[in-house]
């Protein structure tokens, strides 16, 4: 009779001391970012509890009466809810089919440039706008885009509204447009660095089939970097609720509300301008559980569809 | 016979050190410890407004009175813009100053209000400490309304406040360019019909392209506009002394179509959403671009914008009085100040609680006040005061500063610009005709409808009020916001329906009821 000789592993904290010896330089590495994670992302969740507290400084995190879901309904029942929640969604949605493929269709376009000198020198010119301060960027955009600006004037003259950036209209057009602007060149060093790895034999091939660039590019590239852009689609999805409420805050005024004002910015005039720390709270855990529901869901597509998930 | 010589020389200089130091030890009579270090959270970003000071500790006054009472203060200044935050987060720590400024008017108040600071064991209650601050306590007790406006409804002392000695009258009101008006050949405008005029001609005639500045959030200050119809942003009395909220008012209506029409025709600054600070920057303003803004009456004149780098020689600012309808009245404007805005309060648990008090109340005596308001230095051309026949005024070091400070930094500098117990007649005596002038047509308007900042809530009515005014605040805002811009939604009728929808009457009510707990004190 045949004997079976399996090997089994070693038992996994064997594996790991072992590794750790071998490596620790690469652990070592590694452990300020988990302390950080710990102490910035994982220790606050603690403070989840404000949600469902009438918080007081005074008495404390532990000492606060618990009130349930009072926060969560006094939001749900604002007279603003429907407009805030409206305005987070359509802005994040714009966002991603206008501003997710730009870096990549700006890759596939590098991609396709002969000329090494060229393509470097638009590779750094287009990545100068994202070390531009956003504080910075914002106060151009404002300047090109009031009354007297030039964007401005170029919109009067076309029979467009007077003034862009009160008008509520064009907030979500400057947003998404500056945001491109700023992040195109930047956004677009992932997709590049996924072509390089395309394999030169599958053109190659491809040619002798017959295919013209054009198909090259849709029936090689694209399939070839798919991996990357779902993981890049699945973590832009994880901001998808918090839409750069930093920038919206910078730009936005009470002309712009109706568009402008999300649930992010909400929380900020709430939360840290009016002291009502535990509504605050609520209304971003509220905001935080939609965006987990909306990234797992795409997650879970994406195992389906294609193998390629972030978990 | 050496040795004895010796003796006797090493006897007198033992003598001469025992006589030198015990002339060194004697204490002056403000002494109040050694070797104990206060914190304070104060408001202001000093390092930005003055050239040279870090904080307090950098003023003259302020080096003196460490030097008299032997307590150091370690300043705890905010960075400009991150103030409100800062004070918000000063109770959520574990460590909270000794000291701590608060602000009515400005919104640094404990979010609970007084009553409940005190309950919380946050602030101090200082009534039981009257008998270590017998100075303030002199004061307060000394006016009637100073009385009342020093302690809560239920009687908590709170805080020290900020007095001023003889009273002050306002300081901030509309403020119109003076040499562009004489250019277009009109009188400082009186009505609103007045203004009307003035700022077209300003439009037409000069070209300028922001006639009236107004501010994105809030309008304008002190509602300097709608007080002559009647209203103000938010709370004020009416002529009957009920407490009134100015946008359900008809008086707002007007008040907003008159500003939607002025809008229209450009005589407001058409990126008023951009611009938004409280009065118009440095580089609109010194090149010509405004026309007429609030702002304080010391702003007035020529020398103050002359000094920040105004290019027109003839830049002349000049203050109106507070607009009116045609033959109307107005009865809003910003009060006579007994308090200024500024309210101290102690930290329950301070480890130096009797000092910190005691070092508060120092302040209010003779001797310390004169100080904090004139400085350490004598002398006319340089140094911070002077003494005439009509009593203290301030030196060269202060109105003329050599190193090249303005008024108002050099007042930080060597004295300091807002003392506890404050002679506002020291800032009056420097004042131009310009400045009198603005000052005496402002106190032209009463402020019987003005709702004083010191009344209180309960805990449960103030949770209930800001529950309320929370959402209506910002629905308020932005709809006066675009219906002056022209892309209201709804109308002014159905905005008033949908505040009442949104339960302002109930805070209308509490508010009132606040009121006149605040009158039977």
């Amino acid at each position: 009779m045949p004997v079976e000789i399996t090997a089994r592993k070693k038992p996994f904290r064997q594996r790991l001391r072992r590794d750790m010896r071998e490596n620790w330089v690469v652990y070592l590495l590694l452990l300020p970012v988990i302390i950080w994670y710990i102490i910035f992302c994982y220790l606050p969740m603690f403070g989840i509890v404000m949600a469902f507290e009438n918080f007081k400084f005074a008495k404390g995190l532990f000492g606060s009466a618990w009130v349930g879901f009072k926060n969560f309904q006094k939001f749900f029942s604002s007279y603003y809810f429907w407009r805030l929640l409206r305005n987070t969604l359509t802005l994040s949605i714009k966002d991603l089919i206008i501003a997710f493929p730009a870096p990549i269709i700006f890759a596939l376009m590098l991609n396709e440039l002969r000329s090494r000198k060229f393509k470097k020198s638009i590779q750094t010119i287009s990545y100068l706008p994202y070390f531009i301060s956003m504080v910075v960027v914002c106060g151009m955009v404002k300047t090109f885009t009031e009354s007297t600006g030039v964007f401005s004037q170029i919109s009067q003259a076309l029979g467009g509204p007077k003034e862009l950036i009160s008008n509520p209209g064009s907030f979500h057009g400057i947003m998404i447009t500056s945001g491109i602007w700023q992040g195109l060149g930047y956004g677009s060093v992932v997709y590049i660095s996924a072509l390089t790895a395309v394999d030169h034999e599958l053109y190659d091939s491809a040619k002798l089939d017959g295919a013209n660039r054009w198909q090259q590019t849709l029936h090689v590239t694209i399939p070839g970097i798919m991996p990357t852009i779902i993981i890049m689609l699945i973590m832009r999805v994880g901001h998808l609720m918090s839409v750069n409420y930093q920038k919206i805050i910078l730009l936005y005024s009470p002309a712009t509300y109706e568009t402008a004002d999300t649930i992010s910015t909400f929380v900020y005039r709430k939360g840290l301008l009016d002291g009502d720390y535990a509504y605050a709270a609520a209304v971003d855990m509220f905001n935080s559980v939609i965006n987990t529901i909306l990234l797992v869901t795409v997650n879970w597509i994406s195992r389906r569809k294609s193998e390629t998930s972030l978990f | 016979m050496a040795k004895k010589l010796i003796a006797l020389v090493l006897g007198i200089m033992m003598l001469m050190t025992v006589a030198v130091s015990g002339i060194a030890e004697e204490k002056s009579d403000l002494h109040i410890a050694d070797d104990v270090t206060l914190r304070f959270f104060f408001d202001l970003d000093l390092a930005a407004n003055v050239p040279g000071m870090q904080n307090y500790n950098d003023s003259d006054a302020y080096k003196w009175l460490e030097e008299q009472t032997g307590i150091h203060i370690e300043w705890i200044h905010p960075a400009s813009g991150t103030s409100r935050e800062a004070f918000n987060l000063l109770f959520a720590s574990d460590d909270m100053p000794d000291l701590i400024y608060n602000s009515i008017p400005n919104g640094f108040v404990y979010p609970s209000g007084h009553d409940m600071a005190i309950a919380d064991g946050v602030y101090a209650n200082l009534k039981d400490y009257e008998d270590l601050m017998p100075n303030y306590m002199a004061i307060v007790n000394s006016n009637e309304i100073l009385k009342r406006e020093s302690v809560t409804d239920e009687g908590n002392r709170w805080c020290f406040f900020y007095i001023y000695k003889d009273g002050r009258g306002p300081n901030f009101g509309p403020t119109i360019r003076k040499d562009f008006l004489d250019k277009v050949g009109m009188d400082l405008p009186e009505t609103y019909d007045d203004w009307h005029e003035v700022l077209t001609a300003f439009k037409e005639q000069l070209g300028i392209e922001i006639p009236l500045y107004v501010n994105k959030d809030t309008f304008m200050w002190y509602s300097e506009f709608a007080a002559g119809y009647g209203v103000t942003k938010d709370w004020s009395l009416n002529t009957e002394g009920k407490v009134i909220y100015g946008p359900c008012e008809d008086g707002y209506g007007e008040y907003l179509d008159m500003m939607q029409q002025w809008y229209k025709e450009g005589l407001i600054d058409q990126s008023f959403s951009v611009h938004d600070g409280r009065w118009p920057e440095n580089d609109l303003l010194l090149n010509d671009k405004v026309g007429a803004f609030p702002v304080y009456t010391s702003w007035t004149g020529h020398d103050y914008y002359a000094k920040q780098g105004a290019t027109n020689p003839d830049f002349n600012l000049v203050g109106t009085k507070i607009p009116v309808k045609e033959g109307g009245e107005a009865h809003y404007r910003m009060p006579d100040m007994l308090t200024n805005t500024y309210c101290i309060a102690v930290n329950a648990q301070s480890k130096h609680l009797e000092e910190a008090i005691k070092w508060m109340d120092a302040q209010y005596s003779e001797e310390v006040a004169f100080v904090m308001n004139y400085g350490v230095t004598e002398g006319k051309e340089d140094g911070s005061y002077y003494f005439d026949d009509n009593g203290p005024h301030w030196g060269g070091l202060i109105t003329n500063n050599p190193d090249g400070l303005t008024q108002g930094q050099a007042r930080q500098r060597y004295t300091t610009n807002n003392a506890p117990y404050e002679d506002y007649n020291r800032v009056m005596g420097t004042w131009t005709d310009i400045q009198r002038e603005t000052q005496a047509r402002l106190m032209e308007s009463d402020y019987s409808a003005y709702i004083s900042d010191s009344i209180t809530m309960t805990e449960a009515e103030q949770e209930e009020f800001s529950d309320i005014m929370g959402d209506i605040t910002t629905y308020a805002t932005e709809f006066t916001v675009n219906y002056v811009m022209g892309n209201a939604s709804q109308t002014f009728d159905e905005f008033r329906a949908q505040l009442k929808s949104m339960n302002i009457d109930r805070a209308i009510e509490l508010k009132q009821a606040a009121v006149d707990r605040f009158n039977a004190r």
